[in-house]
């Protein structure tokens, strides 16, 4: 008790009038930090150990609902697997097209300022915009893709329509949409120091020695940064999915989202709906700690021994 | 002399005790309104609003025609605002009651499932004392269908008529070498037809197709239980019976529509004509064959007339085995007074007119809906729009009919029957299998829902 006292009392007049100003301003962040995201966290924890549908008081069900997940739930484990094969395949293809990208576009090419304004183009364009414009490429009766196939007589590709073809489709739009991540790129690139060039190239290194032990490394938090950002943008793609095939065909692009989404809205089931977001949740973290502990192995943060 | 200034602590701590004051006294609850005395002639004149959100998307014209006539104003009041939403989707309703601020009421909703959950008002006493709606004068079905036990779980309003019927394309019939004046009364027939009415390129590629046999009220359970002389949802046990020979004898028939076409020629070509929304492949002519009900004949006039104009419309089909059968199915499309709407008197009102003529009239021609009201229904012209004819003359002749949609998890069972029926029509399972696989999935539901 009396330590405790010793401790408060170590607060100056002044310094209690400056904890109460600085307190009383950050509450309007602090507040709506407390009912906007850690109450309806909270809350989805609550709901997902419930039934509840909206519209009657939840009922206490315990770990039903994650149990009905992982054993009885029969689009569960597809879901996983087509949400695993999405982000297994865009996220290090998308970040290594936009990183390629960047480079070339760090390059002194022919109307360079052109080029990435264009790159980033498909970053500001709404998603449903961009969905319907891949919707009339990669259709297999009217698709401008197919046209030009079935022009040459060679056989059509039923992207967005067959469920091997699918996926695949959905990535390569993924790929497309990296307009954000080359900007990011794009400045790291600029960062690296030119000396460091000059350095490697009188030691004879060539393009790819120069890239390979320059660019690369200078860069690395950076690809950490963007790999992270991709990881948990793939894991929570919804919009150009649903608006592609609607997690067709045969159930074969019903990404977790897309699951997540039915379950609260369609079937009204808060409950079971709650305990796939926190299982999601967990996913990525996991996959991120994955990536971070990883990347002591090939990170370099400059001044680092 | 003193000095007159204020130091920036000072300054700071005032102006940040001030702004909270005036964010506690935005966050405080409005005065109340001063209560009007009985009788009060104030009162009557009291500005009110009532609200009602609707999915459809194509009811909003109508809806503004007759919210500014003398009749609706005079029924409702003066001062009264009819505050509409069309084309609302149903995570906005069940965001709105979860809130516990919903609208007052809503249509084309899924009635049951709401009513089951309890957010709507069982409106019997308010068709018991309204002067306006009879229930004897509307369509036994329809009014019927209203019901869940001894509760009316809405008004039957808007549009409530006959649901099943092959719609067709005489043009593309007629091009195909095929008799327009005598259509396919049964599966195997409109089989027939499908194949001869679909085309395809030189590649192979389906250019149009003759029968999408999921579209519109084809890809329901209902649908294929009737047309196959089954009933899968018990309304009085509140069970269900979809693992049945009948319903996977179904199911197989619709596979073949696919597999004539190909699975993925179908994808492709329904998410190009609206992902397959109801009426899209047949105004863009790609499609020559519909089964929907009677709105079919006035809503592609409106929408396609140089289409509407090559439109009859017949039985749905049946199969051989059940050949003669006369199929049809109605059910009520409701005004729901939701509980804790704040104007339920308002929005009954609102559901009261539109079992008069005008409304009735205005909803018919601006949108091609037609009200099961019997007296209005003797004033309707049946050849207003091309096909619409066969459902007025024909009610009488119905063997088999069905009051639709009754189950509380009704979508539910339904999009488990697309999915399911994807797996047979790319043999990947049987039919059997999917019907059996239906059933469990049904049943788990409706334990999982607590219903």
């Amino acid at each position: 008790m009396a330590a405790s006292t010793e401790k408060v009392s170590r607060y100056t007049p002044q310094e209690w009038r400056n904890l109460r100003l600085g307190l009383l301003f950050v509450s309007p962040w602090a507040l709506g930090f407390l009912l906007f995201t850690i109450y309806p966290l909270l809350s989805s924890l609550y709901y997902s150990l419930t039934r509840y549908d909206l519209l009657r008081p939840p009922v206490f069900l315990g770990a039903k609902n994650y149990l009905t997940l992982f054993f009885d739930d029969p689009h569960f484990w597809n879901v996983m697997y087509n949400t695993l094969f999405y982000v297994g395949l865009s996220v290090p293809f998308g970040v290594g097209a936009a990183f390629l990208i960047a480079n070339m576009l760090n390059s002194r090419i022919v109307a360079r300022s052109f080029f990435r304004s264009v790159i980033y183009v498909p970053s500001i364009v709404p998603a449903v915009a961009s969905a319907m414009v891949w919707q009339f490429l990669m259709n297999v009766q009217y698709g401008a893709i197919n046209g030009v196939l079935r022009y040459f007589g060679l056989p059509i590709i039923p992207f967005l329509s067959n469920p091997g073809w699918a996926k695949p489709s959905l990535i390569l739009v993924a790929i497309w949409a990296q307009g954000a991540a080359v900007v990011i790129f794009l400045a790291a690139l600029q960062d690296v120091p030119r000396s460091l060039y000059e350095a490697a190239t009188v030691d004879g290194a060539n393009l790819w020695h120069r890239f390979r032990n320059v660019t690369i490394p200078l860069t690395s938090p950076i690809i950490l940064f963007n790999l992270i950002m991709g990881l948990i943008v793939a894991f929570q793609e919804f919009t150009v999915p649903w608006l592609l095939t609607e997690g067709g065909p045969m159930n074969s692009t019903e990404f977790y989202l897309i699951h997540l989404y039915r379950n609260a809205f369609e079937y009204l089931r808060m409950g079971k709906a709650s305990a796939l977001a926190w299982i999601l949740f967990l996913i990525i973290v996991v996959f991120s700690l994955i990536i971070f502990k990883s990347s002591a192995r090939w990170v370099y943060y400059g001044g680092e021994k | 002399m003193t000095r007159q200034s204020i130091s920036r602590r000072d300054f700071l701590r005032t102006s940040g005790l001030v702004a909270g004051g005036a964010a506690l006294a935005a966050c405080a609850a409005p005065s109340p309104a001063p209560a009007a005395s009985e009788g009060d002639d104030s009162m009557a004149a009291e500005p009110q609003t009532i609200s009602w959100w609707y999915a459809w998307g194509n009811l909003d014209p109508a809806v503004e025609t007759f919210s500014q006539l003398d009749s609706f104003k005079a029924h409702v009041g003066e001062n009264t605002t009819l505050d509409y939403r069309g084309s609302t989707n149903n995570e906005a309703v069940l965001t709105a009651l979860a809130a516990g601020d919903p609208p007052d009421g809503g249509s084309n909703m899924d009635y049951p499932g709401l009513w089951a959950r309890g957010v709507c008002l069982p409106v019997n006493d308010m068709v018991d004392s309204s002067e306006i709606i009879d229930p004897d004068n509307v369509v036994d079905a329809v009014w019927q269908g209203g019901f869940y036990g001894a509760d009316l779980i809405g008004v039957p309003s808007v549009e409530s008529f006959l649901w099943y019927g092959l719609n067709y394309n005489a043009q593309h019939v007629e091009e195909a070498g095929l008799d327009p004046d005598n259509p396919p009364l049964t599966w195997e027939g409109v089989l027939e037809w499908h194949k001869e009415l679909s085309k395809f390129d030189d590649g192979g590629n389906v250019l149009r197709i003759g029968l999408d046999p999921i579209d519109a009220m084809a890809g329901e359970p209902d649908f294929i239980a009737t047309s196959y002389g089954h009933t899968w949802w018990n309304d009085e046990e509140q069970t269900f019976d979809l693992n049945h020979e009948l319903m996977a004898q179904g199911i197989q028939m619709q596979s073949e529509f696919f597999r004539f076409i190909g699975p993925d020629n179908f994808a492709g070509l329904r998410s190009v004509e609206g992902q397959g929304t109801w009426g899209a492949a047949f105004n863009a002519e790609v499609q020559s064959m519909i089964i929907e009900g009677y709105w079919h004949a006035g809503e592609t006039t409106i929408q396609k007339p140089e289409v509407a104009v090559h439109n009859r419309a017949t039985w749905a089909p049946v199969p051989a085995f059940r050949e003669g059968a006369k199929i049809m199915a109605t059910g009520p499309h409701m005004v729901q007074i939701y509980r804790d709407g704040k104007n339920p008197d308002g929005m009954f009102k609102v559901a009261e007119y539109l079992h008069t003529n005008e409304p009735l009239d205005i909803i018919f021609h601006e949108v091609g809906w037609i009200m099961g009201i019997e007296t209005w229904l003797t004033t309707l012209d049946p050849d207003t729009f091309p096909g619409l004819r066969f459902y007025v003359d024909n009610i009488g002749e119905v063997t088999d009919w069905i009051v639709g949609r009754r189950s509380p998890i009704h979508w539910f069972v339904n999009t488990q029957l697309w999915d399911l029926r994807e797996q047979v029509y790319r043999d990947l399972i049987t039919p059997e299998e999917a019907v059996a696989e239906l059933q469990k999935r049904a049943e788990d539901e409706w334990e999982a829902q607590g219903l």
